[in-house]
Order: C-alpha cells, then sequence, then structure tokens
C-alpha cells in the first residue's frame, strides 16, 4: 500500500478522498477511514498527507520509487575522484 | 439528440477545461471581465495540476528596477535556448507581465522570498537572474478559495470527453462525472483549455506505469479533444525530457541549481553552454547525454554534488524543495533514512520524454487557436517551452480575459446533434463486456511510441510506427466496468489520438533537430537553417494534414 491511513487517529473528514488528483481512496459503507482502493494510480505526490488535519496519513514509498543517494567518502572511492578536489 | 442521456446542461460565456494553475487564473480574469464562467476539473481544484502540491519558483519575468535585462533581451535569450522554435509573442507576455501576476498571488496569500527588502531574483533558465523563489505549496488550495471568494462555480471530478464545433466555432461541451458517470452537456460562446502537459506516452524510466513528475492523468486531454475538434497542433515532433532525482520523478530541476552536476567519475559535466546557468541544461538531456556517454566524455550515472556547498546554498535547496511539488518527500525520506545534502550525493536520471513545454495547440499572440472561440493557455499550447507554473499564470490570465471579450461578441448556438451522439457512441464502446485493461492499453501504446519515436528515428521506423498504432487501436477493446475505468480508458484514447499527430509530424520533420529531441538517422545534419519552421498539424476524418510555416521574429 503506498499510502496508509492511523484508523485510530482518523475522524473521517474525507478530505483525502477529495484532493487526491487520481482518486485513489474510496469510502465504503459502515466505516469513516476511507480504503486505498487504487493503490497503482498513487503517484506519491502527498496531497493527501499534506492536506489532513489530523496528520494521520503516511506515505510508503514502493521499492522501485526509493531515491539513491551515496555518501561522498564512497563515492570518492568508487569515482577515484581525491577527496580534497571540490 | 437523445436528452435523457444527460443528468444536466450548463451554459456558460466561458468554460474552462481544467483547473490547474492557467484555469484559475483564466477563471479569475474571465470573471472579472464580467462574463459567466464555469470551470471544469478532472480532479478536484484543490490539488489538482502540475502544481497540486507545490511550485517554488516563478521564472522568465522582468521586475521593474530590478532586473537586468529588459523582457525583450529575455525573448531573445529564450528563443536561442529553443534553437528558435517559440511563439516570441507569448515569452514576451511572460516576461512583461509576470510581475503583475505575482502582485496577484501575494494578494492571495502566497509569499515571495525577499532578502533585504527586496525581491530575491536567482538564476535559472536564462542568463541573467530572472526567477523569483515562491512559498508555493498550498498554491492551488489558495487559487481554489479564491474562485470560491469570488463564487465561481466550479465542477469536481468531471472529464471533458469531447468539445463541440460548428462552422468553425467551438460551441459547447460534453463532460462525464468520473464517479457516478453521469454526463453534462455544456453549451458555451467561448472555452479556455488549459489541461497541461501530456505525460504516460513514452514508457516510463523507472517501469512503474504511474510514476510520473506531474499526475499521471494529465493525458493532453485538451490535445486529444483540439485534434477530434480539427484545431491545428504544433511541434508535435518534439518532446521534452528532463533530468531528476533517480527513482522518485519529481520536477524542479531548477530548485538545485547552487549544485554541481558530476558524472560517476566525479568529473563536472561541461554543459553545452560553458559557464552559463543551470538551467540549460535539462533541455539537451536525452540527446545531449547520449552523444557525450557514446564519445567517452561522461560515464553514467550523473550525480548532483552538493557536499561542497555553503550551508546557505544548501538552505536554498531545501527550502525549495520543501515547496516544489512532492518534493517535501524526497526531503522526508532523506531525514528518514540518513541521507544529508552536506554528506551525500543524490543520484540522477533523465525521465521518459513528455509532450507539453513547447508542443501543442497552436495558438496566437491572443492565447486564441484556429478555432473560433477556443483559446488556450499553459502546458497544452506550443510556442512557450520551459513555461510551466508561470507561463500557464500569465497566458491562462491572458486567454480567460480574451474568451471573455469573445463571449462579449458571440451568441450561444446549439450542438449539432450528429456530433453529440458520436462522443456518445464513443463513450458506450467502452463496456464491462471488454476485454483489454487500460493499463495494457497503455503499455502497448507506450511501447510503439518508445520504440519506433525514440531517440533515432527513421522514416522506416516512424511509418511502421503509424501501422503498429493503426493495428493496435484496431484490436484494443478497452474494459470499464465503472466510471473510473472510462475515464482511464478515455484518457488512452486521447493518448492514442496524440500518438498518431507525433508519428504524423516526425515523419514531415525530414532533419534532426536538437531542440525536438528529434534525430533522424536517415537526416542526421544538425538543425539545417531551412527547417526552422513550424509544422502544423491537424486532423480531418481519420486523416492527419500536415503543413509548413515560417515562424514569425518580432524582437
Amino acid at each position: 500500500m503506498p499510502v496508509k491511513i492511523d484508523s485510530s487517529r482518523c475522524t473521517g473528514c474525507k478530505l483525502c478522498v477529495e484532493s487526491c488528483p487520481e482518486d485513489v481512496f474510496r469510502l465504503v459503507p459502515n466505516s469513516k477511514v476511507p480504503r486505498v482502493a487504487r493503490p497503482d494510480e498513487c503517484f506519491h505526490c502527498g496531497a493527501c498527507v499534506m492536506d489532513c488535519p489530523e496528520q494521520c496519513i503516511h506515505l510508503i514509498l514502493p521499492l522501485p520509487l526509493k531515491p539513491r543517494f551515496i555518501e561522498k567518502k564512497v563515492f570518492n572511492e568508487i569515482s577515484g575522484r581525491s577527496p580534497e578536489k571540490k | 439528440m437523445s436528452k435523457k442521456e444527460f443528468k444536466q446542461a450548463k451554459e456558460a460565456d466561458v468554460l474552462v477545461i481544467g483547473g490547474g494553475l492557467g484555469g484559475c487564473m483564466a477563471a479569475l480574469h474571465a470573471h472579472r471581465e464580467g462574463a459567466r464562467v464555469l470551470v471544469v476539473e478532472k480532479a478536484n481544484v484543490r490539488r489538482s495540476g502540475g502544481a497540486g502540491t507545490g511550485n517554488d519558483h516563478f521564472g522568465g519575468i522582468v521586475i521593474p528596477g530590478l532586473s537586468q535585462w529588459a523582457a525583450e533581451d529575455l525573448v531573445r535569450d529564450h528563443t536561442e535556448l529553443a534553437f528558435g522554435f517559440v511563439n516570441q509573442e507569448l515569452v514576451y507576455t511572460m516576461a512583461s507581465e509576470g510581475f503583475d501576476r505575482v502582485k496577484d498571488l501575494e494578494k492571495m496569500g502566497i509569499e515571495f522570498y525577499k532578502k533585504d527588502g527586496k525581491y530575491y531574483l536567482f538564476p535559472q533558465l536564462h542568463k541573467v537572474r530572472s526567477t523569483l523563489y515562491m512559498g508555493g505549496r498550498d498554491i492551488k488550495p489558495k487559487l481554489a478559495k479564491e474562485l470560491q471568494r469570488q463564487k465561481i462555480p466550479v465542477l469536481n471530478r468531471t472529464m471533458v470527453v469531447d468539445l463541440l464545433v460548428r462552422d468553425n466555432q467551438v460551441v459547447g461541451a460534453i463532460g462525464m462525472n468520473t464517479r457516478d458517470g453521469s454526463l453534462t452537456l455544456f453549451k458555451t460562446k467561448s472555452v479556455v483549455l488549459t489541461t497541461g502537459a501530456c505525460f504516460r506516452l513514452f514508457m516510463n524510466v523507472t517501469g512503474v506505469l504511474m510514476n510520473t513528475y506531474y499526475p499521471p492523468s494529465s493525458t493532453g486531454d485538451g490535445l486529444g479533444m483540439a485534434l477530434r475538434a480539427g484545431a491545428t497542433l504544433t511541434n508535435m515532433e518534439g518532446s521534452n525530457a528532463i533530468r531528476g532525482p533517480k527513482n522518485l520523478q519529481r520536477a524542479g530541476s531548477g530548485t538545485y541549481w547552487p549544485a554541481k552536476t558530476v558524472d560517476a567519475q566525479g568529473i563536472p559535466l561541461d554543459y553545452p553552454f560553458p559557464g552559463e546557468s543551470y538551467y540549460r541544461w535539462p533541455a539537451f538531456t536525452a540527446g545531449w547525454t547520449r552523444a557525450r556517454v557514446q564519445e567517452g566524455k561522461i560515464r553514467l550515472p550523473v550525480f548532483r554534488d552538493t557536499t561542497s556547498l555553503s550551508s546557505e546554498e544548501i538552505e536554498f535547496i531545501e527550502r525549495g524543495l520543501r515547496e516544489e511539488g512532492g518534493c517535501w518527500i524526497l526531503l522526508e525520506w532523506m531525514k528518514k533514512h540518513g541521507k544529508n545534502f552536506r554528506t551525500h550525493l543524490m543520484e540522477d536520471d533523465t525521465y521518459e520524454r513528455r509532450v507539453s513545454g513547447g508542443s501543442g495547440l497552436f495558438v496566437n499572440a491572443q492565447c486564441q487557436s484556429t478555432l473560433s472561440g477556443l483559446f488556450a493557455a499553459g502546458e497544452v499550447i506550443a510556442g512557450l517551452p520551459w513555461g510551466a507554473g508561470p507561463g500557464a499564470i500569465t497566458l491562462g490570465w491572458k486567454a480567460g480575459g480574451n474568451a471573455a471579450l469573445h463571449a462579449q461578441e458571440t451568441t450561444t448556438l446549439e450542438p449539432l446533434p450528429d456530433q453529440v451522439e458520436n462522443t456518445l457512441t464513443r463513450i458506450k464502446s467502452h463496456s464491462s463486456r471488454e476485454k483489454d485493461l487500460w493499463a495494457d492499453a497503455n503499455l502497448a501504446l507506450q511501447r510503439i511510441m518508445s520504440s519506433y519515436m525514440g531517440d533515432i528515428r527513421s522514416e522506416e521506423g516512424l511509418k511502421i510506427g503509424l501501422y503498429r498504432l493503426e493495428e493496435l487501436i484496431g484490436e484494443w477493446k478497452i474494459i470499464a466496468r465503472n466510471p473510473h475505468e472510462m475515464m482511464r480508458a478515455l484518457e488512452i484514447e486521447n493518448l492514442s489520438t496524440i500518438a498518431k499527430a507525433c508519428l504524423t509530424a516526425a515523419l514531415e520533420r525530414r532533419a534532426s533537430s536538437r531542440y525536438h529531441l528529434h534525430f533522424r538517422v536517415d537526416y542526421p545534419e544538425w538543425d539545417p537553417p531551412e527547417w526552422k519552421r513550424w509544422i502544423l498539424v491537424r486532423q480531418r476524418g481519420d486523416q492527419i494534414e500536415v503543413e509548413h510555416r515560417p515562424i514569425e521574429y518580432k524582437y
């Protein structure tokens, strides 16, 4: 799931359902917490997280979307760049 | 026409299709001119469009008394950057009216960064400083609030399926609610098309279909409907490929401007224009990088090296990332995983192509298309590359004002029943009885575009591409089990309509063009001067007609 709603804190205001540009959420009968009905259509824009008044939505980046960083020390070793050189 | 098919009919003087930055500004201006305005938005204006979750910079503008250059100078620089493929009058509007729009946005509570009491300009696109820093994280909720305050009606979750045209004049549109499937018939005197860029046409470099840096629902719907309505498009052989963080696709490449870009050997990249500003780079990424890699001058991958920057410069980058669409997610992720701009280099990638930022609807200086009453602004229009947010805001405002003036001189016309019937038939062709999933249809289409219209093109390859496209359109039966899937199916249809225009234009440009990222192996000479001209395309029935036109330069 790209998005997780903390159901203990969700008040059911539905702002995430309204904000989502891809309409990923769906309201379900007898539940105040929206369901992440179309997880494959989430593009991790974070609109739901930004708009949630309870701050109870969390984004989870799936493996292929994880940004990639490299420590300067490791980069210098691999690249053969001298560490003094700026 | 079967009236019972429609849940409702709505009338307006100015119908704004697409409620992003450009659409909101168009609506505000048309409303101020006294027009009855209606905004139709596929998602929700609160967070829709390319700036839905923010925009941190506002570039390409002149601030009187502060800028080093006049608007004319910016226009000339922009023209040079784009190898001449610009509509100079649109660029001039952005440069000269941009600051007026900044003041409009300030009134809505959007803050622009100042240093020592003066607006802070930084270099991005141009040789001189012409970009303002903006606290634009909530620019969309603020614009949505302004529409509400001025009582401008908005119809959210409504996808416009087709424009309705009579005697070359736009008279209406058909919209579909993406949640309940109900249809609306719009009658209008003029339309402002602000549907944004076209994504999901080429295969995603990460292999994840919806991992795009603008909303994946930006499928160039406006271009699809404009082609079906008979409007003229240009630069469709061209596409834009930007560079950004590896894997998590994000725009805002200019936000990192103080950073050095280095290759895998740690060698700072030699930009196409040495010593000039950072932003000159993205325009060349796909073609230029490939050539440099093959010559052995660059070894991939490429990194953004921030490790030798000053604290002030790093704060500058981080502040920008907090305001630019979805980039705060990158910052949060870094914090959580112990990555830091002081100690780590960020790996970059060149993303797949998108059609926008210079390609699209052919409009004049007044933002009017070749159809009477059809105005457009933002990423859907041609001739304003790298306009992005400021382009949408300044020209959206202009298009809205002109659409309102047009409406004053026009009477409402009844749409033609046959046209309405055609659209209804098209919608009904997708049902739960069909077999192909929209995502599969999308991938099959992307496979064609990336195979035959990629980095190396030829007459034969493009012709086979067109053949494969017709074959695919003939065989797919896209399933729609609910209104949401219907929206996706209609998006794929728009993409296939655009694909045909792109392949046809690429076939017609028998020359290689750096601006268009268009390398024809059968015409390998770059940018022969006789090819500095527009290739116009328009759809007539099932055929795409092509026309060449000289580019006019005023500045």
